[in-house]
């Protein structure tokens, strides 16, 4: 028997009901399925059993406990000796050549500049550019938000082909850092100078920036 | 290290060669984990040794982390990895993922009666019934809260089979329930 247009929505929302349940569907889906689930009583016996599995799965996953101690113990024993090995050397570096080896160990891909891959270069530049150092007892620290307010900005996007370490390179010849982003199109807040530019001077800063064509896709002085 | 600090962070100090952004997301991430391959695995202890080399893997490959998907959904990755890797090294000759991950498991599982157990802890049980794709795909979705795109890319399938995937684990769990005395009336 041939299935109703009716059926067949029903049925694709039926698939959706576990990610109802746990929260996990987009706006769309959830205002479809709550749709769907005011309407339909049968379908709601059949969210239901799914809330009802779905109890019972998170019980059944709480009830395997934790890993033990001894595990964490051992897994921190590890990383320690790999630690101890890597932290000579890495002393005798400075922070700039420890950052962009930071940089370069990530794939083109990882720098294309997906959203949490340019916060991952962000973290570094922020900390490292403002001295926030890995100190020698292994804890970190970073002192970038109480600056970020202060010296002259202006809103970066960068080309979609530029390397982290292009990238690296450009702001450490300019003095520039980012400081926030990405924003909505891409966009990075940077820092082109720790001081307070007139608009002459700031304009000559972000066209000193925006004329890397090669690596800044677009540059334009902000607040 | 407090809880608030976003797990790319911690990912971008593990980079950096921060032990206490290690020992943070370690404590944030341990037990969910752990958990998952248990789930996968079903050995305790080889649960708990293989969290350790998920957690080693992530010390050692911080820098390579692509933010293609949030960090848990990595950690899982790299625990679904190492767990294939582990039954393959169990029976290399005979390690067939394609048919494993259809078999049910009947061999260490307790006789499932419902005068003897409670209805929560009989489904508890057929879960541990279900086939090791069944059981990780609605591991993925209950437990671990995973969105239907998160798991298409950890599983790498279709989005489309990954829904119905969920279906025929929910309507294979109540076929279970249903041989152990317990109809639930669908499907």
């Amino acid at each position: 028997m041939a299935m109703s247009a009716r059926d067949e929505k029903m049925d694709e929302i039926e698939l959706l009901l576990p990610w109802r349940a746990t929260g996990a569907l987009n706006a769309e889906e959830t205002r479809r399925v709550d749709a769907a689930l005011a309407a339909d009583a049968e379908l709601r016996r059949k969210y239901d059993l799914v809330q009802e599995e779905m109890a019972e799965s998170v019980l059944a996953a709480e009830e395997f406990g934790a890993p033990s101690l001894r595990a964490r113990d051992r897994l921190f024993a590890a990383i320690e000796a790999e630690a101890g090995l890597r932290r000579a050397p890495a002393a005798a570096r400075s922070w700039r050549v420890r950052a962009l080896d930071f940089f370069g160990s990530l794939t083109p891909g990882a720098i294309a500049w997906s959203a949490a891959a340019a916060a991952l270069v962000i973290v570094l530049q922020g900390a490292v550019l403002t001295r926030s150092l890995v100190t020698p007892g292994g804890t970190f620290h970073t002192a970038s938000a109480p600056e970020s307010r202060e010296g002259s900005f202006a809103l970066v996007a960068f080309a979609s082909d530029a390397t982290a370490q292009q990238i690296a390179d450009l702001l450490a010849a300019q003095g520039a850092s980012i400081v926030d982003g990405p924003k909505p199109g891409g966009l990075y807040r940077v820092r082109v100078s720790s001081k307070r530019l007139d608009a002459d001077a700031l304009k000559a800063a972000v066209a000193k920036l925006a004329s890397r064509r090669e690596i800044v896709r677009m540059a334009v002085a902000s607040e | 290290m407090n809880d608030t600090v976003p797990d790319e962070v911690l990912i971008a100090r593990i980079a950096a060669r921060d032990q206490t952004a290690m020992k943070a997301l370690y404590l944030r991430h341990q037990t969910r984990t752990y958990r998952f391959l248990r789930r996968l695995v079903k050995s305790a202890e080889l649960a708990e040794d293989l969290t350790g080399d998920v957690f080693l893997d992530v010390w050692r490959q911080a820098g390579q982390y692509e933010a293609r998907s949030s960090v848990s959904t990595w950690l899982l990755s790299i625990a679904r990895f190492k767990a294939l890797s582990s039954f393959r090294r169990k029976a290399p000759e005979t390690f067939d993922p394609e048919t494993a991950e259809g078999v049910e498991d009947e061999t260490d599982t307790p006789e499932i009666s419902l005068q003897k157990v409670s209805k929560a802890k009989a489904m508890r049980l057929c879960i541990e019934r279900l086939s090791r794709e069944h059981r990780e795909v609605i591991d993925l979705v209950y437990y671990h809260e995973k969105k239907i795109e998160e798991i298409s890319v950890m599983l790498g399938v279709p989005e489309n089979t990954v829904k119905t995937r969920m279906f025929y684990a929910r309507k294979r769990l109540s076929e279970i329930l249903r041989e152990a005395g317990l109809d639930r009336g669908w499907p």
